[in-house]
């Protein structure tokens, strides 16, 4: 696998991301197989606001064979399984190029957030309710954006939010909750051991 | 591929009974794959000068076509540029073309830092190369993308690798970047391909043969192959007069279907009458033996009577068929009934069951010939010539009766699939009779040739008569099964009451 290439694959989204497309991702783990993708919802459409985490696994073929994508963040869309996340999305599969990048595949993401595609549906039920009832499919999709789709930053002040309300100080919770890798329980667990 | 595609493919003929197979049998050609790599080069070069284009385009436009050329060149001559475009050999220029998703993403800016760069690896262009139109990229990666095609069997239709350009790698290309081994296996994939789409073109479909055959006709048709294998050229299956390629396709899926109740057939067994222990009838013919091998007391005794064996002879049927089993049959009113119901069975099970078991007996009869016979009969011509000097023309005989033995294995385990779809009238009746009279004389037939040869290879014996008795007789029986095996084959494929 080209790892030089994805280094550099890496270095150009990080510079970019900057610049302010809407697209990022992480590095997970030591080897470079490994991803997670951050799009934000398009503006103007059902998803706007949401923040969609996409898991990449590289395979070894790559750049000759595409990455592996499917959504970790729920999404309702024609285009993406509403249980798994996986995504049909032609240039994921026979379309496409090594010419193409992580960036680029992305970014096609997002264009296909703005544009679904109801006639080479993911998932059925969904594709069936954007064609037949668009005002229900509106308000599913805005109801799952905000129910699922919210960004790291927004989940972590309702969390700090929750704690202080049952009577503790801000700086108490923050510390707490960075001591327990953010998991809301175990933070509470830990402040009600200390005091 | 383009939307037309179907309507190139020329409707497989229809079998047809008013037309006999063995009239309307073409010749067909046995041949090699290098053959068929001097076959395609010729077209291509053909095509090249006809066209007056290179070999790279001619290759490139003959593979689009599917290899139907004369499609290739009504078109050509109608819309050159049309097609240039379709089949990949001419770059698209206005870009308002059907637009699919992929399409609209090829609008979209690619990453900006990498100008200058290839656009595969990212690096520098040092030594770079680009088709007709002109998406560069690095030598390297050329070659590792060019490699990865053939190692993913996808060379034959593949594009330049820059996104969304529809131009197809040519040739001359892929021989350029291509290391030797993959070079081999690029050609192989070109032929394959060739051979696949070509309906003059089937690959023999016996296991590690790689013979191809040519041949004129699209129905039922029967191929024998250098390899000796007898094939059906229309359906690619084992050869199956007079059964019909759409009728063996039925029967292989009603099989799967009903997987469960022959596995019942298949573990049949019966006990040994002497000690009990339970034999499987894993032959076609009657004889069974209780083996001492597996444990049995290595009692001989008839499938049908459960009687001694060495109380049958060619007067009580031979070892396909029992008297002494139709006598009792006769006199026991129970099994009468049991075996009429059997064969005339109302159920559609039952009835399937019968066929299939019939089928199924000729089945393994025809491969323990193929597989065992064969090589024993060969043994047994070689000794005959070595201790007894009989010239080896004077027992080929021999291996012919195995032989045709086999081939009337073969269609007789045919003759009941033919038989389980044919519907009850006058031409069953005619059918059954010519099926019953083939039936006999092949299992007379099959046991002359198992007979021990061992007493003709008596040294001290020098009166050959009885040896050139037995050939006269085999020969005769050969002959005569002969006859009843075309008869059959005819009867059937000339319409049996017309
Ligand atoms: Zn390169
Ligand atoms: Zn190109
Ligand atoms: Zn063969
Ligand atoms: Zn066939």
């Amino acid at each position: 696998m080209e790892t030089r290439r994805l280094q550099k694959e890496y270095e150009e989204l990080t510079k970019l991301s900057a610049s302010n497309s809407g697209v990022r991702a992480n590095i997970i783990g030591p080897n470079m197989t490994h991803w997670k993708g951050i799009i934000n919802g398009p503006d103007d459409t059902v998803y706007q606001g949401g923040t969609f985490i996409i898991d990449i696994i590289i395979p070894s073929e790559y750049p000759y064979k595409p990455p592996k994508m499917k959504f970790d963040t729920k999404i309702w869309h024609p285009n993406i399984s509403s249980q798994t996340g996986a995504i049909c999305l032609d240039i994921l599969k026979d379309e496409w190029s090594p010419a193409l990048t992580i960036r680029t595949a992305l970014l096609s993401l997002q264009a296909l957030l703005c544009n679904p595609e109801p006639d080479d549906p993911q998932d059925a039920v969904v594709a069936s309710q954007y064609k037949n009832n668009r005002d229900l499919f509106n308000q599913t999709a805005r109801a799952w954006t905000q129910e699922h789709a919210k960004s790291p930053e927004k989940i972590l002040e309702e969390k700090i939010k929750r704690l202080c309300e049952m009577g503790f100080t801000e700086h108490v919770v923050r510390k707490a909750l960075n001591d327990c890798a953010m998991d809301e329980a175990a933070a509470l667990n830990l402040i009600l051991s200390e005091s | 591929m383009s939307d037309s595609d179907e309507d190139w493919d020329i409707e497989n003929e229809e079998d047809d009974f008013s037309q006999p197979i063995h009239i309307r049998q073409r010749s067909f050609t046995i041949l090699t794959f290098t053959d068929m790599s001097y076959k395609l080069q010729s077209l291509v070069d053909e095509y090249s000068e006809m066209l007056e284009i290179s070999k790279d385009e001619s290759l490139i436009l003959l593979n689009y076509y599917k290899w139907k050329p004369y499609k290739l060149q009504e078109d050509w001559f109608e819309n050159e540029s049309l097609i240039r475009i379709k089949a990949g050999i001419l770059e698209q220029l206005n870009t308002d073309t059907t637009k699919t998703r992929g399409k609209k993403l090829g609008s979209l800016k690619l990453v900006k830092g990498t100008q200058g760069c290839c656009q595969i690896c990212f690096e520098s262009l040092a030594e770079r190369d680009a088709l007709m139109c002109g998406h560069v990229f690095c030598c390297n990666c050329w070659r590792s993308y060019i490699e990865d095609l053939i190692r993913q069997n996808s060379i034959v239709e593949a594009t330049c690798p820059s996104f969304g350009c529809m131009l197809k790698i040519p040739e001359s290309m892929v021989l350029k970047y291509a290391e030797e081994e993959m070079k081999e296996k690029y050609v192989k994939l070109k032929c394959c391909n060739f051979i696949t789409m070509s309906q003059m073109y089937k690959f023999c479909p016996f296991p590690g043969c790689e013979y191809i055959a040519e041949c004129s006709y699209m129905g039922t048709y029967e191929i024998t192959c250098n390899c000796d294998f007898v094939f059906c050229f229309g359906c690619g299956e084992e050869a199956h007069r007079p059964t019909l390629c759409h009728t063996v396709k039925e029967w292989n899926t009603k099989n799967s279907a009903e997987s469960e109740n022959i596995n019942w057939i298949l573990a049949n067994t019966k006990q040994c009458p002497s000690c009990r222990k339970p034999i499987e009838k894993n032959q076609g013919c009657n004889h069974m033996t209780c083996y001492r091998e597996i444990g049995g007391c290595g009692y001989e005794f008839c499938w049908l009577c459960s009687g001694k064996w060495s109380e049958h002879s060619s007067t009580t049927g031979g070892y396909y068929k029992c008297n002494k089993y139709e006598e009792l049959v006769a006199k026991n009113e129970a099994l009468k009934c049991q075996e009429t119901q059997r064969k005339s069975d109302k159920t559609e099970l039952g009835k399937y069951m019968w066929y299939f078991e019939r089928y199924n007996n000729h089945s393994k009869a025809q491969i323990l010939a193929k597989d065992k016979q064969i090589g024993h009969i060969e043994k047994k011509m070689q000794q005959l010539h070595d201790i007894k000097q009989y010239p080896i023309g004077e027992v080929e005989f021999l291996k012919s009766a195995v032989e045709q033995v086999i081939r009337c294995r073969r269609v007789l385990k045919w003759t009941y699939v033919f038989g389980y779809y044919l519907g009850p009238g006058l031409e069953k009746n005619l059918f059954e009779h010519l099926q019953e009279k083939l039936e006999e004389n092949t299992d007379h037939l099959h046991e002359l040739v198992e007979k021990p040869l061992d007493e003709f290879l008596d040294v001290n014996n020098t009166d050959k008569s009885k040896f050139y008795h037995y050939k006269s007789d085999l020969t005769n029986y050969f002959q005569v099964t002969k006859q009843f095996f075309e008869n059959l084959l005819d009867g059937i494929e000339n319409g049996l009451t017309t």
